[in-house]
């Protein structure tokens, strides 16, 4: 008895948890398929799940023929993957010469000076910057979001690759150097070929991280939207179904990158700590 | 120079990462806190007459004409002077001004309240629920994988989206009140999750925490591994309650992985700044961050980054903090 009554609460727990998380998911998508007449209607005759009015593919056709997604989708794509190329060909060779520091202190000392210029506040270093770039006339242009990004992603990604280098064995390159090849031979045909998964998972998460930022795009663009402001523009004019359908776009890559990365994706990348 | 030489190649690799990070990060903070040192009615004055001057410049220097050049060379005359008269007036020079106006401020004072009462309150719940789900985990059951994919399924959801979201949960006619209304819970009269207050609070850290549970829960689950399957067999053999285990063997021995996990939470929940921006709003709910943002959108640069500034101070004393913890527990774990 007491043994089934465990288990029922345990499944109940079970339920209410992937409700909870699972929930918000459906409505977005939900919502950027229903007929305003069921959004709208009087919250008590409102129903959590089902859409008695049927579903409709007006608010998709709407966003797509305002003219505003095409230019804000390229703007996004065109930053994520300039800001993810720039950041892997930057970070990547500093996070080996990093890896192989022999001295520990000093080995710490950068890695700390990573993890530090991840963490300041963005709404201090974006003000300097607008102010900055305003003179540079890099406002509004990729350009200028791209540095801004940089900003975010360099030590993230940098940081990220540590790990990876630290974990090709050092005697491959000794033997390496024995058969005769220089140092840049070295790096090119056995340490970048050996790195090279640790380094698209790092690509990926710095993609995901510019396909999604906010904040510098807020403080950098006066009209030039990315996907994220142009969803945030929404949301202020109380456009519930274009910022369902935004957000719903924007999730689609996440997701797809997600399943992918997961098997490679451990909780220390994420969270950014010194360990 | 023999350094050099030895070491040309590394030092060619590690220096465009460094420089940037000097440029773009470390540059801009301190020009921050030079700003938050100017008296605001200087700033904007200064400002305006710089950008003033380098336009005339500017059109000088492309005009043809020679009498609009006379013309301009006179505007030029009187910007100038007009600048020289600002840097000799009462508002020049060093000043706190910014700081004591931030906390005369009502919205600052408020944000300041309202970003602990988020950090704290985030932190508690947050701690609570993903320690529970972290547990559950632990148990062997019928379709644990796929419930581990649900409880990650959030990681991935951009911030930008989950506020979106969390806006058709909390209106006042939104979902949230909706199933509250089918509970019978409330009437037809509905709770406004936006008003501001300690319901705006909630809201927020509701919002924060389905986001960022996950990541708790992952990093809980490596704690809950690294201690040993020894000691839970020690536990059942001595036959003590479940509850009496957790809190006498392992909450202690899992205290390295929760402190380090709590204050990154706390630098991540100090510097929050989507949620209670599109949640919220700025009027009755601003936080440090999001204040920030409205005094420079008000153009008010240098009480802008005298608050910015506050907002640095605080996240580098969690910081040192951390690593003040992480380095304590590598002397404990060589000792």
């Amino acid at each position: 008895m007491n043994k089934n009554l465990k288990k029922i609460l345990l499944g109940l727990s079970l339920i209410f948890i992937s409700s909870i998380i699972i929930y918000p998911i459906f409505l977005m998508f939900r919502i950027s398929v229903s007929n305003p007449s069921d959004i709208f209607k009087p919250f008590t005759e409102k129903s959590l799940f089902f859409n008695s009015d049927g579903l409709t593919m007006e608010h998709w056709k709407n966003v797509y023929n305002s003219g505003l997604l095409l230019p804000a989708l390229i703007k996004s794509l065109l930053v994520a993957t300039f800001v993810t190329l720039i950041a892997v060909i930057v970070a990547a060779p500093a996070a080996y010469v990093i890896a192989r520091i022999g001295n520990k202190k000093i080995k710490y000392l950068f890695i700390v000076s990573l993890f530090i210029s991840r963490v300041f506040p963005e709404v201090a270093i974006a003000l300097p910057i607008s102010v900055r770039f305003l003179s540079w006339n890099l406002i509004d242009t990729n350009l200028g979001l791209i540095l801004a990004h940089l900003i975010r992603v360099l030590p993230y990604v940098g940081w990220i690759l540590v790990g990876t280098f630290e974990a090709i064995p050092k005697s491959l390159e000794e033997a390496s150097f024995v058969d005769g090849a220089g140092r840049v031979k070295t790096l090119i045909n056995i340490i970048f070929p050996l790195s090279l998964p640790g380094v698209s998972v790092a690509a990926m998460l710095v993609w995901l991280e510019s396909w999604n930022e906010f904040t510098y795009a807020l403080y950098l663009t006066v009209t030039e939207n990315t996907l994220p402001l142009q969803t945030y523009y929404y949301i202020n004019r109380g456009g519930i179904f274009n910022s369902a359908a935004y957000a719903t776009i924007i999730t689609v890559p996440v997701i797809i990158m997600t399943f992918v990365m997961q098997r490679y994706i451990k909780s220390g990348m994420l969270s950014g700590g010194v360990k | 120079m023999k350094y050099l030489k030895q070491y040309w190649l590394e030092i060619l690799m590690i220096t465009p990462l460094f420089v940037y990070i000097l440029g773009f990060t470390v540059m801009p903070v301190f020009t921050n806190l030079k700003n938050s040192f100017i008296d605001q009615r200087y700033g904007r004055r200064y400002d305006i007459l710089t950008s003033k001057i380098s336009d005339i410049k500017y059109d000088i220097k492309n005009s043809q004409n020679q009498e609009e050049i006379t013309e301009y060379e006179k505007e030029l005359a009187i910007a100038q002077n007009e600048l020289d008269n600002l840097k000799k007036s009462d508002y020049s020079g060093f000043t706190f001004e910014n700081y004591k106006k931030l906390f005369q401020t009502r919205d600052f004072r408020k944000g300041v309240f309202n970003t602990i009462a988020i950090t704290l309150t985030g932190l508690l719940i947050q701690f609570i629920i993903a320690m529970s789900i972290a547990l559950l985990l632990t148990n062997e059951f019928k379709g644990k994988g796929f419930f581990r994919t649900i409880v990650l399924t959030p990681l991935g959801i951009p911030t930008i989206v989950s506020a979106t979201i969390m806006t058709y949960i909390f209106d006042i006619s939104g979902y949230l009140n909706v199933l509250f209304y089918k509970l019978g819970l409330i009437s037809e009269i509905t709770p406004n999750w936006g008003q501001g207050g300690w319901l705006s609070i909630f809201m927020v850290v509701f919002a924060d925490t389905w986001k960022v549970l996950p990541l708790m829960v992952l990093l809980f689950i490596a704690g809950l591994e690294s201690i040993p399957k020894s000691v839970h067999e020690a536990c059942s053999i001595d036959g003590s309650k479940s509850w009496y285990k957790f809190f006498t063997i392992i909450l202690p021995l899992m205290k390295p992985h929760i402190t380090i996990a709590l204050i990154l939470r706390a630098i991540d929940a100090f510097r929050i700044f989507e949620l209670p921006l599109i949640l919220a709003g700025t009027a009755t709910t601003p936080v440090i961050s999001t204040f920030t943002y409205m005094e420079y959108d008000r153009q008010n640069y240098n009480l802008s980054a005298a608050s910015g500034t506050i907002l640095t101070i605080i996240i580098l004393i969690f910081v040192f903090s951390y690593l003040y913890v992480v380095e304590r527990e590598k002397g404990e774990e060589k000792a």
